[in-house]
């Protein structure tokens, strides 16, 4: 059955028509958030992550329906003003992104991560992680890349 | 695209009873999501939240700690809460990974006990209570009461768990066995006990996994000296020989009775602060 959703999307109102059964992975690519990527569909992977009020949750098992009232993040909102942000520039000089499939995921959780702890040891980091997966494998060069760029979080 | 037809937001908690009672298994409430998005059955096209029914939060009262059905996962790891009920702290941080736990809800993991549930094992040790807003109205029971009749009515609407403040000689431990914490446990087992004045300890066991609900082992009043390594192997032992033993594609019964043998030994040790089982 058709509904009509009001949602937040990276600070601006959204009314949109969807249905009861659409996830918001769905209903955020629909709209042209294509950072939110569909991995496993099952909440395992990690690749839809998005920020709900500030929480990384993954919006595949989740419906769009559930969103309303919150204030959705996706990685297209860290580079709002034309720019990226230094945490985004930390992942590729460290060359963090690999094939970068997993990226907007990582990028989100180690936002949510430093706003809490600025200053998360190693092991923060990949408790943080540990919902999010790359298949490129390589986890060394993301949690060097979110330490360096917490050295430059200006407290 | 997921089939569900309906999606409906209820004002009052007394709606969302009346809501679920009209539709009947067309219906289910939802909090979270995220075992009733992905695992939902085909024939249930109507979904009432309960996320708006005021029922979040903990409240540490005189002798009890309540704590609200929707109040998510990720916020019970607290400091508090990791000091009065260890178990529940061990259960809550080992289950799922962060981004499911910022969406799953107390309630939604208890009700779910029929699936793996390290949250419930871990409640079922504490000897918690739940409130449920029944057609009939408000009712309290004990989740061990809830194990004998085949737990939560679907019709039911969860409202809160409550758990008796511990006493610094109560003492709990959770520990579950599973490739990785994401995977579902082959074996789950939560366990507390409490010393009373004459030295005496009360026990409970609940172990998961290896029946289709927890099994719950209660020991009353073993003598505190008696928790040494052969006793607590033997108890081990004998619960171990009392269950089911379910065997699914994950693990045979054998390896699963096995498994629980272990694990509540090392619960047992950890809590009576015997070295040499961690290894
Ligand atoms: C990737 C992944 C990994 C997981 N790993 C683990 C793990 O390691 N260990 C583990 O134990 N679990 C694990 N789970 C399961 C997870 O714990 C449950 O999905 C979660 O706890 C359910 O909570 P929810 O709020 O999302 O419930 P929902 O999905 O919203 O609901 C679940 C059930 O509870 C009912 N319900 C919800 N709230 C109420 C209420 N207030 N009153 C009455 N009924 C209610 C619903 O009708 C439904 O039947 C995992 C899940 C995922 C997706």
């Amino acid at each position: 059955m058709a509904m009509k959703v009001s949602l937040t999307i990276n600070g601006e109102s959204y009314a949109i028509d969807c249905r009861a059964g659409e996830t918001l992975l769905e209903v955020l690519r629909r709209l042209g958030f294509k950072s939110v990527k569909r991995g496993c569909d099952t909440g395992n992977c990690g690749a839809c992550t998005i920020l709900l009020d500030n929480r990384p949750v993954a919006s595949c098992i989740m419906l769009a329906a559930q969103a309303e009232g919150y204030n959705i993040t996706t990685l297209e909102g860290l580079s709002a003003s034309g720019e990226i942000s230094h945490l985004q520039e930390a992942f590729i000089n460290n060359g963090a992104p690999q094939c970068g499939f997993c990226t907007p995921g990582m990028l989100l959780v180690a936002k949510a991560l430093l706003d809490t702890k600025p200053r998360p040891s190693r092991q923060d980091i990949r408790q943080a992680l540990a919902g999010n997966i790359c298949r490129c494998s390589g986890y060394v060069k993301i949690v060097d890349a979110i330490a360096d760029a917490s050295k430059k979080v200006e407290k | 695209m997921k089939h569900f037809r309906q999606y409906i937001v209820p004002t009052s908690q007394e709606d969302a009873v009346s809501i679920r009672r009209a539709v009947g298994a067309r219906g289910l409430f939802i909090a979270g999501g995220t075992t009733v998005v992905p695992r939902a059955a085909r024939t249930v096209d109507v979904l009432i939240d309960v996320t708006h029914l005021g029922l979040n939060g903990i409240e540490f009262q005189e002798s009890w700690v309540k704590m609200g059905a929707t109040t998510r996962l990720a916020d019970l790891l607290t400091p508090e809460i990791q000091a009065s009920f260890p178990v529940l702290y061990e259960a809550v941080s080992q289950c799922a990974t962060p981004l499911i736990r910022n969406m799953a809800t107390l309630g939604g993991s208890l009700a779910t006990v029929f699936l793996p549930s390290d949250v419930a094992v871990a409640l079922l040790a504490l000897d918690a209570q739940v409130e449920v807003l029944t057609e009939a109205g408000v009712q309290r029971l004990a989740l061990g009461d809830l194990l004998r009749s085949g737990w939560l009515n679907p019709n039911w609407l969860l409202r809160s768990l409550s758990v008796k403040k511990q006493k610094p000689t109560r003492r709990s431990a959770f520990l579950k066995f599973g490739r990785t914490s994401v995977d579902i446990a082959l074996v789950n087992v939560g366990a507390s006990f409490n010393l009373d004045e004459s030295g005496r300890v009360d026990l409970r066991i609940a172990i998961g996994q290896t029946s289709s609900l927890p099994t719950l082992e209660e020991f009353n009043g073993i003598g505190e000296s008696d928790l040494t390594q052969s006793s607590i192997d033997r108890i081990a032992s004998e619960v171990s020989k009392r269950l089911q033993g379910k065997s699914d594609f994950r693990a045979s019964g054998e390896y699963r009775k096995h498994l629980s043998k272990v694990l509540v030994a090392r619960a047992l040790a950890r809590m009576a602060g015997v070295d040499g089982y961690e290894g």
